[in-house]
């Protein structure tokens, strides 16, 4: 029997996308005069900057923030993921000619484990401390491990995966997942043909790269199990 | 120049108070500037990929390898969302008939799954905005999680989609690929 958790302690979605901006436009009133929000959503909008340099708000479990070379979007509730989805669609079939270079998408996922010592388990199979650490210092520890990994189809490029212990004390012992699935477009594509392709991105890959850091999580738990 | 780029934090980043580490004392704390500089060395090639994620790269990177922004450093905003959420299921599908007071909906867990569940809903459960969406075809999310502030509560919500409508390009890319298709089916 499995022992590894089905439902996973918490999960977000961020997505970066870099190109260049103009942040004074990502005012909650100009995404409701597109019909991009809903006036309850953005009456309910708290806005920390919003500055030609800067745009930095949150709403309705989302947080946009964007300046002159970076837009982003994220939440910690992942039953947004489809509204985050539609808002960048959105964005940017009106923003049609904004010169984008590349987008990731970052999803994350923490999952609770058993106890302690599946913990140090886990830690110990991804980073074994015994060749080289436990020689040269005292109680090493798994603090962070990144694993970069390629992603073909119509949009290849590079995934970061990032497996560390969760720092959230409700979520103690437990594992914290994250990815950055990305997608550079070629230097020589026009600003309308990088939207262009911004957008089928979002849509043809998002699903996988969504789902990419829960995968993981979920093969570590299934493949490391307590000792019996 | 200055080579670090510091943003707020991610609103589904890690809290980071009381850090812990894998087989090392769970009381270690571990600053945030800390994890920053530990956080990737470039063992792996070009890090560029993570100009794109939310962690900022690494200050141990060499100039050459990012772009560079200098910006003061921004306060970490209050969170997006109060609260966590748990999602336990996800549905997508489509409104197959609409009603005076409630809806049906074809409904899937993922693009392989067959049959498809159907599910009525009450009109009543969808925001007043988005009963004017619920319309036959319409797209929608269908989700059912734990939310959490300062007691647990079980959620189902429904969300239907706002896509833009087709373009005439995507119209025409779509009609080549049917044709494409329907004339390598070999009828027997």
């Amino acid at each position: 029997m499995s022992s590894a958790p089905k439902i996973p302690a918490a999960e977000g979605l961020d997505i970066v996308v870099i190109g260049s901006f103009n942040p004074a436009i990502f005012h909650p009133e100009w995404f409701l005069r597109q019909k991009l929000v809903r006036e309850e959503e953005i009456a309910e909008a708290q806005i920390n900057a919003i500055s030609k340099e800067i745009c930095d708000f949150s709403f309705s479990g989302m947080k946009l923030f964007c300046m002159n070379d970076r837009f982003s979007i994220g939440t910690g509730n992942i039953s947004k993921s489809a509204r985050m989805q539609d808002l960048l669609i959105g964005t940017f079939t009106i923003l049609s000619h904004t010169p984008v270079s590349a987008c990731g998408i970052n999803p994350t996922v923490a999952y609770k484990v058993k106890d302690d010592k599946l913990w140090h388990k886990i830690g110990n199979t991804l980073a074994p401390k015994d060749l080289v650490w436990n020689e040269l210092f005292e109680k090493p520890g798994m603090n962070s491990l990144c694993i970069k990994a390629l992603h073909s189809g119509e949009f290849p490029g590079e995934t970061f995966l990032w497996v560390e212990p969760a720092q959230d004390q409700r979520i103690h012992p437990g594992i914290f997942v994250r990815a950055n699935y990305s997608y550079n477009f070629p230097k020589d594509s026009g600003s309308s043909e990088s939207t262009e392709l911004l957008l089928k991105f979002l849509i043809k890959d998002w699903d996988d790269a969504c789902a990419i850091a829960r995968k993981l999580a979920e093969v570590i738990l299934e493949k490391i199990k307590p000792d019996e | 120049m200055n080579n670090t780029v510091i943003l707020g934090e991610s609103v589904s980043e890690q809290p980071r108070e009381g850090a812990a580490t894998m087989s090392l004392n769970p009381k270690n704390p571990v600053r945030w500037s800390e994890r920053i500089a530990r956080s990737g060395a470039g063992f792996f090639g070009k890090p560029e990929a993570r100009e794109t994620s939310m962690v900022p790269p690494s200050p141990q990177a060499t100039e050459s390898t990012f772009h560079h922004i200098s910006i003061p450093r921004i306060r970490k905003p209050s969170p997006a969302s109060k609260g966590s959420y748990i999602l336990l299921k996800k549905y997508s599908g489509f409104v197959s008939n609409r009603g005076d007071q409630s809806f049906t909906a074809q409904l899937y867990e993922s693009s392989t799954d067959y049959p498809v569940v159907e599910a009525e809903f009450e009109l009543e459960e969808l925001s007043p905005a988005d009963r004017e969406l619920a319309v036959d075809g319409a797209a929608l999310v269908w989700t059912i999680g734990y939310h959490e502030e300062d007691s647990r509560r079980c959620e189902s919500l429904i969300y239907m989609r706002r896509r833009p409508g087709w373009s005439s390009k995507e119209l025409g890319e779509a009609e080549k690929a049917a044709a494409e298709l329907t004339r390598d089916i070999e009828w027997k």
